[in-house]
């Protein structure tokens, strides 16, 4: 076992490396500059943006427009996905009902809506945060009732023996024990509404980050679609950190006994 | 030791379980089966893996019915589990998310007992099942046999009629049961419950029991009901007594006897 200073060293290089590899690649006459535009390059961009904004809206804007549909698709997904989870988890008949809908509806990708989502909502936001919610809503139905029915009979009846009724058996006992499934239903369901609002971006939106990478690709403003993607990267690896410090807090109790 | 009020009474109780598909034979886990403990007694029950004495106490503590037959624990015909019934389990069963002092008192708390009494109750508990001073520790923070103990003080903060303990110490080292026998011995001195013990540990049951259920393969009846002889209060240093190794023998012979009878 190697020490974790040594671990995150390596690490540390790994990034200053790539950049560097990316470097020397972009300088080496290899690919044509207006492909692969060279780190410096980027950083002059990004200040370029960060000044004039895109598209006649600051890149606050852009960020903020992502940010905005993928969080309403996601908390639309949660709030309404984790009670229904829950609940289809502890009545057979209705997971009986739900389970093979899902089974049909999970590995369809939901790009495929794409389209009919407009058709049905339009090209505003209603679509692109439908879209968002449909395909986070059935990660966090399936995960959270998965969850709930792999939660131990034993503590089930640990409960009912010291003579908790069925409503404080169900909050006290079954949904803290189901936290590390929901959890994780919520971590999947994150990552996949960041991913989706880039896609659904791309149908029609005048701003956000999926927008710039289309708009700018289209003028052949590279460097304008590099920056759209390190900054998808970003703030998906900002958020996905929030939520894993959440979870080590909230289930500090998790996988250690 | 035990007073002579019957606490648990099972009158030809049977228990059968359906096949796996329609065409299968129903599992008879029990048939006719009759017990009868008192208030305050130790009752073990051994017997070969797989006789009914893990559904036996199933069904007393009201997480299965009986298929038929009659089950009353203090007169009462029993209907669903209940605190005054409770369980040690051998298998993990404390809320992970909650520490032992929240462990402890969820039950009485959330029945709307009064908070100061149920302190008092459960500081006293807790020491004397050996964890004061933990009650703010987490399940995971605690050894094997740490765990059992909180389990037992969950119990036996509602003042139970009887506990049930189903195999508690199976999981656990030789020398660590060896203690847990002790903390059971101590807790029975000092709020004399009713004690249904299973195991298959025949040492186990001769240290802690008044009485001594063999129970036969299944379904399972009870083959003899043993009274052991041993004056309270006792200690581990029981094993050493030639009476212990004479029973044990007996015991094990009953129970070896029943093992060979299935291979048949």
């Amino acid at each position: 076992m190697k020490s974790r200073r040594y671990l995150n060293l390596v690490s540390a290089l790994a990034i200053f490396g790539f950049i560097g590899a990316w470097w020397l690649l972009a300088n080496s006459g290899w690919v044509r500059p207006e492909f692969l535009p060279s780190p410096p390059k980027l950083v002059e961009t990004f200040v370029e943006l960060l000044d004039k904004g895109y598209g006649g809206s600051p890149i606050e804007k852009h960020v903020g427009m992502s940010v905005m549909r993928a969080i309403s698709g996601f908390m639309l997904a949660v709030l309404i996905g984790v009670p229904f989870g829950i609940l289809i988890g502890r009545n057979d008949t209705a997971y009986a009902i739900v389970a093979p809908i899902i089974g049909f509806l999970r590995p369809i990708p939901p790009i495929a809506f794409a389209t009919l989502f407009v058709f049905y909502f339009g090209i505003g936001e209603s679509s692109k945060i439908g879209l968002i919610f449909m395909a986070a809503f059935w990660y966090v139905v399936l995960n959270c009732s998965d969850g709930v029915r792999a939660v131990p009979l034993t503590l089930v009846r640990a409960g009912q023996s010291i003579g908790l009724t069925s409503s404080q058996l169900f909050f006290r006992v079954i949904v803290p024990a189901a936290m590390p499934a929901i959890m994780t239903a919520l971590r999947a369901a994150s990552s996949i509404s960041w991913t989706l609002v880039v896609a659904s971006e791309l149908l029609g939106a005048q701003a956000g980050l999926g927008f710039i990478i289309l708009d700018s690709a289209q003028y052949f403003n590279v460097p304008a679609t590099f920056i759209g993607i390190v900054l998808i990267g970003i703030i998906g690896l900002i958020w996905e950190l929030l939520l894993s410090s959440m979870q080590r807090r909230v289930l500090h109790w998790q996988g250690q006994s | 030791m035990s007073s002579d009020a019957v606490l648990i009474a099972a009158k030809g109780l049977s228990k059968r379980y359906p096949g796996r598909r329609e065409a299968d034979p129903p599992t008879l886990a029990l048939e006719s089966f009759d017990i009868t403990v008192s208030a305050q007694e130790v009752a073990c029950v051994v017997g070969p893996s797989g006789c009914g004495k893990t559904t036996l106490l199933n069904m007393i503590a009201g997480f299965e019915t009986p298929t038929s037959g009659s089950l009353t624990v203090k007169g009462q015909a029993v209907i669903g589990p209940h605190p005054d019934r409770s369980v040690v389990f051998q298998q993990p069963a404390l809320f992970p998310w909650l520490t032992v002092w929240d462990n402890v008192t969820l039950g009485p708390r959330l029945r709307g007992h009064d908070p100061r009494a149920l302190e008092a109750s459960a500081r006293k508990v807790l020491l004397s099942v050996g964890l004061s001073g933990f009650e703010r520790h987490f399940p995971y923070q605690l050894s094997g046999g740490m765990r059992q103990r909180v389990q037992l003080a969950r119990v036996l903060v509602a003042s139970p009629d009887v506990i049930l303990m189903d195999e508690p110490f199976g999981a656990l080292d030789a020398q660590t049961r060896v203690v847990m026998h002790e903390v059971v011995l101590r807790v029975w001195s000092e709020y004399r419950p009713t004690i249904f013990f299973i195991t298959h540990d025949v040492e186990e049951a001769l240290i802690l029991a008044d009485y001594i259920y063999v129970m036969t393969r299944r379904p399972g009846r009870i083959k003899e009901r043993i009274e052991v002889p041993f004056s309270r209060p006792r200690s581990y240093e029981l094993i050493g007594d030639p009476k212990f190794a004479a029973l044990r023998a007996r015991i094990v012979g009953i129970l070896r006897d029943e093992w060979l009878e299935a291979q048949e």
